[in-house]
């Protein structure tokens, strides 16, 4: 049976979510509040050099929230034209990536609540993506390709967290303030997405034989 | 703990969470239990394969796509939706707020009979904005102690819960000048920290005026007015939109 891991997200001072959101640094914050400063001016560098740092994060968030690799592209151009026209309202007082994600959450929910979302196979989308390289493991690589078509069916909500949590790497704190919920929220959704993955992979007591 | 209680607990076990003892008997629990096992190592599973799963890369004409979008939009190579119309030196356009925050600090420092003008924004050097820094965080220091010392004296008017959410929200703020100081002091020709700092100080400015209009309306005993006055203090300080 796998050990549980120690958590060293919660309550270390060092977050353990991806460098380009959770940094509390203030020589971080600073450099940020920089860019998004230079951005206000206009400056399309800064906004580049913005762009370049959270781009992939978003990208990764957009697919597996939509399950399609066409959609999350145009999600990632319409939230980062987002970001822009809303840096104004921007005061700082979350950490910047912080406001981004949850920008982004909340047009990818916007998305899928509209009904324009179009899910396919989520493996036909990294197959046929140029940036998907398969693991050497096959057994692996088939636990990580029904686990990305499990995703696509959870319940929005349950999906936006497990993905901010379980996939993205943040802690409940910082999951908690992305989608606007209380911390215990946060965890309450976690668990129960990982009971509906569990649920949806064919893990549940009937499905399951002889262990 | 029944079964249900330590199947609720597994989350927490999962995410590594629990205290030792807490763990402890949630293991014996799992050594007997062949449903509660299965399901924990199951949600170990799932959690450890999402933190594997492969990342994509996004194309590489997104960007181009949002410049486009952007330039498009604003009618200029690097013009900005919101400033046109505006000063083109961007430093002189936060002076200008700046500015404008000393000509309010000034009519409340009619109130304390205190005496302030507003600077003119020339163009400068590095010391130049440094120096002019410190001059507006000085004026704002001013009319926050003049502001502290009224409300320092008339809180009791004020009810306890209202006075004691006001502390906070002052604390918050008072955090944030303090970052931004820190980083003004050590970057002083940095635009954003400069900026950062002023914003922190009109925002301790705004509370501690609110406080004292709210003072105020609750001696003359104008509570409706109050309480709108409370829940707009309330909103101001809450978490970023979107």
């Amino acid at each position: 049976m796998l050990a549980p891991m120690q958590d060293v997200r919660e309550g270390s001072g060092v977050p353990r979510g991806p460098s380009s959101v959770s940094s509390t640094t203030h020589q971080a914050r600073a450099e940020e509040a920089t860019l998004v400063a230079r951005c206000r001016s206009g400056d399309m560098e800064a906004f580049e050099a913005i762009y370049r740092r959270h781009s992939s994060a978003m990208y990764n968030l957009a697919f597996r929230m939509v399950g399609n690799l066409t959609e999350a592209e145009d999600l990632l151009q319409e939230i980062f034209l987002q970001a822009y026209n809303k840096l104004p309202s921007y005061e700082g007082r979350a950490a910047f990536g912080t406001w981004l994600y949850r920008l982004a959450v909340n047009r990818c929910l916007d998305h899928l609540r509209s009904g324009a979302a179009h899910r396919q196979s989520v493996t036909k989308s990294l197959d046929e993506s140029a940036g998907f390289s398969p693991s050497a493991a096959p057994e692996s690589t088939s636990a990580r390709l029904d686990l990305e078509n499990a995703i696509v069916q959870l319940p929005h909500s349950y999906r936006s967290a497990f993905l901010l949590y379980d996939v993205q790497g943040f802690g409940h704190r910082e999951v908690a303030d992305i989608l606007g919920v209380a911390e215990g929220t946060s965890k309450s959704l976690v668990h129960k997405a990982r009971l509906k993955l569990r649920e949806l992979l064919g893990k549940s007591p009937r499905e399951k034989s002889g262990e | 703990m029944n079964e249900d209680r330590y199947r609720a607990k597994l989350g927490d076990y999962v995410d590594g969470s629990m205290s030792g003892s807490e763990q402890q008997s949630l293991e014996a629990h799992l050594e007997t239990c062949q449903s509660c096992r299965a399901m924990a190592a199951d949600l170990l599973e799932i959690k450890s394969t999402a933190g594997s799963l492969e990342r994509v890369t996004p194309p590489g004409d997104v960007w181009k796509r949002i410049a486009d979008s952007i330039r498009a939009e604003t009618g200029a190579p690097q013009a900005s939706p919101w400033q046109s119309g505006l000063a083109k030196n961007a430093w002189s356009h936060r002076w200008a707020l700046a500015a404008t925050a000393i000509i309010l600090i000034g009519t409340l420092a009619i109130m304390n009979q205190l005496d302030f003008f507003p600077s003119e924004p020339p163009e400068g050097s590095v010391e130049w904005v440094a120096a002019e820094l410190r001059a507006a965080d000085e004026h704002y220091q001013n009319a926050i102690q003049a502001l502290e010392k009224i409300v320092a004296k008339d809180q009791s008017t004020l009810d306890p819960e209202v006075m004691a959410v006001l502390r906070e929200n002052l604390m918050v703020i008072e955090d944030a000048i303090g970052e931004s100081r820190t980083a003004a002091r050590q970057q002083p020709e940095s635009m954003v920290a400069g900026d950062s700092l002023l914003t922190a100080l009109r925002r301790k400015l705004s509370l501690l005026q609110n406080t004292v209009l709210l003072i105020n309306e609750v001696r003359k005993g104008q509570g409706e007015n109050a309480l709108d006055l409370i829940d707009e203090m309330r909103d101001s300080e809450s978490p970023d939109p979107s």
